[in-house]
């Protein structure tokens, strides 16, 4: 049975752009709620909670659920150990964040009425916003 | 014009943020607006530029 982790030091504060970043991920089914269970692959309910969560059959043949648990500082992701390893080659997470992090800028330039450039070098993505 | 840098390493997903532009303290505005979305920098660093502002007004003052 592979164990949750709760990654407490990634919040994502703002549950729109959650969404959004997911989505860009592809994931698009999600589902929202007070307290809603997590289960394993074999169809087994975990003790952990979670606000907001991506069903098992929408993660992958052999996956578990993912859920985001909401604290003060914002939604906590709790991912099993195999899907850390597995999904998206290990990078669930840091693609997670990417796409948020992506959708942060473009509402920062939306508030500031600026505009974005953006290029990529290696493994950095940069943007520039002016106003 | 103002500017704000964002860097994102793909290999984490963390990102990194630098205003250019901006006297003094006015982008702790800027500030507070991406930390809203992004909760509180774990490292923040401020250039020369931050304290001219409060340094001239302190020399305007004697």
């Amino acid at each position: 049975m592979s164990a949750y982790k709760k990654f407490h030091d990634i919040q994502f504060r703002d549950l729109t752009l959650l969404k959004q970043a997911l989505a860009d991920l592809g994931f698009t089914t999600l589902e929202e709620g007070e307290s809603l269970g997590l289960f394993g692959w074999h169809g087994d309910l975990r003790p952990e909670r979670a606000q907001l969560v991506i069903r098992r059959e929408h993660v992958g043949s052999a996956s578990n659920d993912i859920g985001f648990m909401k604290t003060a500082q914002g939604y906590v992701p709790m991912v099993s150990e195999f899907d850390s390893r597995n999904l998206r080659r290990g990078k669930f997470l840091p693609d997670l964040r990417t796409a948020y992090n992506t959708r942060v800028v473009s509402q920062i330039a939306s508030k500031l009425r600026g505009t974005v450039s953006k290029t990529t070098s290696g493994n950095a993505i940069k943007m520039v916003v002016r106003y | 014009m103002k500017q704000i840098e964002f860097e994102i390493d793909t290999k984490t997903g963390e990102l990194k943020v630098h205003t250019r532009g901006f006297k003094g303290k006015s982008c702790l505005d800027v500030h507070k607006l991406i930390e809203a979305l992004i909760g509180q920098a774990a490292e923040t660093a401020y250039t020369p530029e931050f304290y001219q502002q409060a340094t001239q007004q302190a020399k305007a003052g004697q």
